[in-house]
């Protein structure tokens, strides 16, 4: 029950933060400065798409085990490549 | 009476070689603030000069940029040394002093030679801040630290003969004639130090390892004296507008990644200096303005964010967020303090981050860079995401793992609260900072759409944290980055030289002996080289060498008798 009741507090806030878009005369030029409530749709997809695009980045390339570096550094002569 | 700060730090930094206890402290103390009055009491127009052989030096040139970074400087200064007092060992203090110093020296000087011996001065003394760090990690990270800034400090060097070489002015000013390699050498090295991609490695490779008190002045200096140059001398280069946007968006993504706090905070500095690479580059009075705006706050803030990081890592001798977690209530008042900085950093309405990065973002979009306005929003979403959400919920909140705390000292949390109470006051009263830019900016931050659109933007990033929470979490790994080039190749390439050293040695003992082999014999009787050149003697047509003989070319003792017996028969006719 809880997280429903914080969903509807969450859903509330956001509808009070968007009608201010109504009320408010935009500074901007571009057409989403226009648009109600598009800051926090912007917010929400923006936030979604960083975490799986840098998700998906880091299963598919960057991501390496801990001590990636020093297990190589310290490899095939037993000692130090750097330290 | 005008007293170079940097100075100031100086005379501190030999005075704590020699004092210790409560007497360093309380030098400590007065040295930071000194420098911080100093700082504030430079008049305007103020400039020492003096001669070098041929060239007119110019030590102080205070007009309103460089006050402004002199002032945060100290105060940063002021700040960092008194959350390391008394956890700062000697050489730390003294590094971490001279680092400070070489800083305010390079936004001081008023020509290009005396900021280029500033600009090595503070590599140098940042070298010793990463290995204050005293592990083995440090010590490899402030080699590699030190490579690079060779590196970058040479590229400036170069461009600077160049520049010079080529009748450029001395003045430490925009370069005349446009781009040209000059300008390109100049513009890498400074690059290096603002930490612009793929330049950046250095800065979450070495930054994260130095010590709790280290790291914070680290994310002080470096890149903001570097964005202090480019505001000098690059600006409206349509070519940092690019670089910024990708630091920005950069940093947000390895923040994803990342699980280690401070390294976290390392890859959201490169993405907030973004932020100001990108202002200068669009170059508007609001946007270089800006710049400037977001480099003061972004100390403050980033340098809380820090300290906060530091007190977890007191508490806990923990530094990753798998292993942090539940200690929020234990520890209340480093979560509120990290919070405020969290907010600042994030753009919250009230905080500093909100009045100075709102700048270049507005001034993207009134100078027709609507996509830049969006992708530096977009990077605002991921700075709120990790910085303001996901770090602090996973280090203060999240599942417990049962930490048992040691007591944060007093002096950090003090060191914190002043850092906070600029965050807060420079957010509820920006008109201070705007008085002081060097471009006269009408800039008002607290308009309906701009607080109603923050808000959005912030909540719908907290509904996205919320909905992924699950896929949040901090994970064992290490990030691929641009240091793989010097990290993987350079090992083997030296494990790869080595064995070519090693080899040509073996190679060479091998010939020389053989060689000795050969030439010992023919050096023990040369005769028999005589005689396989054919001249004479024996075995000259056999073709193989014959064993050495002491008799063979010896003549019989009877003919040396027989001289004697001779000579004596002589001598007796000649006698008798």
């Amino acid at each position: 029950m809880t997280a429903v009741r914080w969903a509807l507090a969450a859903m509330l806030a956001a509808a009070v933060v968007s009608g201010l878009d109504l009320l408010a005369h935009p500074h901007g030029e571009a057409w989403w400065h226009h648009l109600p409530g598009f800051d926090l749709v912007y917010g929400f997809v923006g936030c979604v798409a960083i975490v799986v695009g840098s998700k998906a980045l880091g299963k598919v390339w960057l991501q390496r085990p801990e001590r990636f570096y020093e297990d190589r550094e310290h490899g095939e002569d037993g000692k130090g490549g750097e330290a | 009476m005008t007293v170079h700060p940097a100075f100031v730090l100086f005379v501190t930094a030999g005075l704590v070689g020699v004092s210790r206890g409560r007497a360093r402290a309380g030098v400590l103390l007065v040295g930071t603030l000194g420098a911080l009055a100093a700082a504030a009491a430079l008049p305007h127009g103020a400039h020492w000069e003096y001669n070098v052989g041929a060239y007119a030096l110019q030590l102080l040139r205070v007009d309103s940029l460089s006050h402004l970074f002199g002032l945060i400087f100290s105060l940063i200064a002021a700040i960092g040394t008194l959350y390391a007092l008394g956890v700062g060992r000697r050489t730390e203090h003294a590094a971490t002093l001279v680092y400070a110093g070489g800083a305010l020296g390079v936004v001081y000087a008023g020509d290009w030679i005396s900021a280029f011996v500033w600009w090595e001065l503070m590599a140098m003394a940042s070298v010793v801040v990463v290995w204050s760090g005293k592990t083995d990690r440090a010590r490899a990270a402030g080699f590699r630290y030190l490579f690079v800034h060779v590196a970058g400090g040479s590229l400036f060097f170069i461009g600077l003969g160049l520049h010079l070489a080529t009748g450029g002015s001395l003045a430490f000013v925009p370069l005349g004639g446009g781009p040209g390699w000059a300008y390109g050498l100049i513009l890498v090295g400074v690059a290096i130090n603002a930490a612009i991609p793929p330049l950046h490695a250095w800065l979450p490779d070495a930054y994260p390892e130095a010590s709790i008190t280290g790291t914070v002045f680290l994310s002080a200096f470096t890149t903001k004296t570097a964005v202090y140059v480019l505001i000098r001398v690059f600006a409206g280069s349509d070519l940092l507008v690019w670089a910024g946007i990708a630091m920005a968006l950069y940093g947000v993504v390895y923040a994803v990644l990342e699980n280690d706090i401070r390294r976290l905070l390392g890859y959201h500095i490169v993405s907030q200096v973004g932020y100001m690479v990108a202002g200068v580059g669009i170059g508007t009075p609001l946007a270089l303005g800006g710049a400037a705006a977001h480099a003061f706050c972004h100390i403050l803030y980033k340098a809380l964010l820090l300290m906060g990081a530091g007190a977890v890592m007191t508490a806990t001798g923990r530094r990753k967020l798998t292993e942090l977690g539940g200690i929020g209530r234990q520890m209340p008042l480093v979560l509120l303090l990290y919070t405020v900085g969290a907010f600042s950093i994030s753009g919250v309405p009230l905080f500093n981050g909100f009045i100075s990065k709102s700048m270049i973002i507005t001034a993207a979009g009134d100078d027709g860079w609507g996509f830049a306005e969006l992708l530096l929003t977009l990077a605002s979403v991921g700075t709120f995401l990790h910085t303001g959400l996901k770090l602090p919920y996973f280090t203060f909140f999240g599942p417990s793992r049962g930490l048992r705390l040691t007591r944060v000292p007093g002096h950090m949390i003090a060191a914190m609260g002043v850092a906070a109470i600029c965050c807060v006051g420079l957010g509820v009263a920006p008109g201070w900072l705007y008085a002081r830019l060097q471009t006269v900016v009408d800039y008002h931050p607290y308009t309906l759409d701009h607080v109603a659109g923050s808000l959005q933007l912030l909540g719908g990033t907290a509904l996205g944290f919320w909905w992924l929470l699950s896929k949040l979490a901090g994970e064992t790994t290490e990030s691929l980055d641009t240091d793989w080039f010097y990290r993987k190749p350079v090992p083997v390439a030296i494990a790869w030289l080595v064995g070519v050293a090693a080899a040509t040695g073996r190679f060479a003992q091998a010939a020389s002996q053989a060689l000795v082999r050969v030439a010992a014999a023919y050096a023990a009787n040369p005769l028999s080289a005589v005689g396989r050149l054919g001249v004479g003697g024996t075995g000259a047509t056999d073709g193989v060498m014959p064993p050495y003989d002491v008799n063979r070319y010896r003549l019989p003792i009877g003919v040396t008798v027989m001289w004697v017996v001779l000579a004596v028969g002589l001598l007796a006719l000649l006698v008798g």
